[in-house]
C-alpha cells in the first residue's frame, strides 16, 4: 500500500468553504500558463514527458489551486496541523473541472530545501466536495473515486507520482497538506 | 456497476488484435461528433446539453475518443470470438480507445430508440468491457460509482445493465484499449 487512510477530517464543513470558492479565480495551472514557479528547471523533465504524450495538444490539462490566507480561511490548515500533529510547509485546494486533468507529475517545490531543512516531509490528501461519479485521483498503484466528504489520506511517500481527473459533471475539490514532523 | 467475471487470455489473442488497431487509423469520436451518428435521437442531444451545462463546449477537444468497428477496422471474426467465450448471441461490438489526455465524459450507450426496442424485445441485453491492452498509470474505467484500476490484459467486467452511465479518463502515458461487447446471454 502507497496511501493509507488516516480518518476524516472536518466532515460537514467542507461544503460552506467550497461555496466561498465560488467567488475565487484561483491560481489556473495549465500549459502556457504556470505550473510550479520552476525557477532552476527543476520542472522540465516532467513537462517534455507530458510533451511528448502529447498533452500539450489537447485542451485537458488543467486545475485550479486556492490558497490559504489569500482564497480561503486558515483555519481548516490551522485545524489539520492539530489533526495529523505537524507543522504546516504548503497547503492549498485544487479544483479540477469536468473534462480536466492534472496527469501523472511529481509535486516539484521550488522550496523544497526550506521545508526539508526543518525537518522528515509527510504529504495527505483529503477528498473535500461530496462524492460525484467521474471525479478520480490516482497515487501510484491507487485510484480513488466517490470518497466521502473529509476522508484524508498519508502518503507513503511525499513525491509519489500522481494524477487527477474529471469525466464527471461536477467539479471536484481537493485539499492538499505538506506536513513537517 | 461492474462485476469482475474472468480473464479471456487464454480464449482470446489480445495482443494480436492490438497489433491490428495499432496499424491503422481508428475513427475520431467526440462531443462534436456524436449527433453525427445518432442524428434526431433526443436522448443523446439532451446529454449533450447535459455535458455543455457540466463545461464541456461542443468544440472542445477535451470530450474525444477513438473508436474501432468490426468489419471495418479489424475482422468480424472477433465478436463472434468473444460471444463464445461469453456464451452470448452477439448484438455488437466495438473496441474504444482514450490516448494520454483524451476523456470519455459521463454518459450511457444510447442507440437509435427503433434499434433499442428491437434489441430488448429479442431479450435481455448484457454488457461486457474487455481490456485488451497491458494496464499503464493512469487509465481508469468508471461504471456508476466504481472505478476500475489496472484491470489485467484480457481481463472482463459485465455491467449490472446494459445502459449504465459511465466514463473513461487517461491521466497517463500510453494510449488505453477497451474490446466492448453487447449479446443476449444463451
Amino acid at each position: 500500500m502507497t496511501v493509507k487512510f488516516v480518518g476524516n477530517f472536518f466532515a460537514g464543513k467542507w461544503d460552506s468553504i467550497i461555496d466561498t470558492l465560488s467567488v475565487e479565480e484561483g491560481e489556473r495551472k495549465a500549459f502556457g500558463e504556470e505550473f510550479y514557479k520552476n525557477t532552476d528547471g527543476r520542472f522540465n523533465e516532467n513537462i517534455n514527458m507530458l510533451v511528448n504524450a502529447g498533452y500539450d495538444k489537447v485542451d485537458t490539462v488543467e486545475w485550479i489551486n486556492y490558497y490559504p490566507g489569500k482564497h480561503f480561511d486558515i483555519l481548516p490548515v490551522k485545524e489539520f496541523e492539530k489533526f495529523v500533529g505537524m507543522k504546516c510547509a504548503r497547503a492549498w485546494i485544487s479544483k479540477i473541472r469536468p473534462g480536466k486533468y492534472a496527469p501523472i507529475h511529481q509535486d516539484i517545490d521550488d522550496n523544497i530545501e526550506e521545508y526539508l531543512a526543518q525537518g522528515e516531509l509527510f504529504r495527505f490528501s483529503t477528498f473535500i466536495s461530496q462524492p460525484h461519479p467521474g471525479g478520480v485521483f490516482i497515487v501510484e498503484d491507487q485510484c480513488f473515486h466517490c470518497e466521502p466528504s473529509g476522508n484524508t489520506y498519508q502518503w507513503s511517500n511525499y513525491m509519489e507520482w500522481h494524477a487527477g481527473g474529471n469525466c464527471g459533471l461536477h467539479d471536484k475539490f481537493m485539499f492538499h497538506f505538506l506536513g513537517i514532523k | 456497476m461492474a462485476t469482475y467475471l474472468g480473464n479471456s487470455n487464454e480464449f482470446m489473442n489480445w495482443p494480436e488484435l492490438m497489433a491490428i488497431l495499432q496499424a491503422i487509423p481508428p475513427r475520431i469520436r467526440g462531443n462534436e461528433q456524436e449527433d453525427d451518428i445518432h442524428i434526431g435521437n433526443a436522448k443523446v442531444e439532451k446529454l449533450i446539453k447535459v455535458w455543455e451545462r457540466a463545461g464541456y463546449a461542443k468544440d472542445n477537444a477535451a470530450a474525444r475518443w477513438i473508436d474501432y468497428l468490426p468489419g471495418e477496422h479489424f475482422p468480424i471474426e472477433w465478436i463472434n470470438k468473444f460471444a463464445d467465450w461469453a456464451q452470448c448471441e452477439p448484438a455488437g461490438c466495438w473496441v474504444s480507445a482514450v490516448p494520454p489526455g483524451y476523456i470519455v465524459p459521463w454518459h450511457p450507450d444510447y442507440k437509435m430508440p427503433e434499434q433499442e426496442a428491437e434489441w430488448l424485445a429479442k431479450g435481455p441485453i448484457s454488457h461486457y468491457s474487455c481490456y485488451i491492452c497491458v494496464p499503464s498509470f493512469g487509465q481508469v474505467s468508471i461504471v456508476d460509482n466504481h472505478a476500475i484500476y489496472n484491470p489485467a490484459q484480457g481481463d472482463v467486467y459485465i455491467w449490472d445493465d446494459w445502459q449504465d452511465w459511465h466514463g473513461g479518463l487517461n491521466m497517463g502515458l500510453e494510449t488505453k484499449y477497451m474490446f466492448n461487447f453487447f449479446g443476449w446471454k444463451k
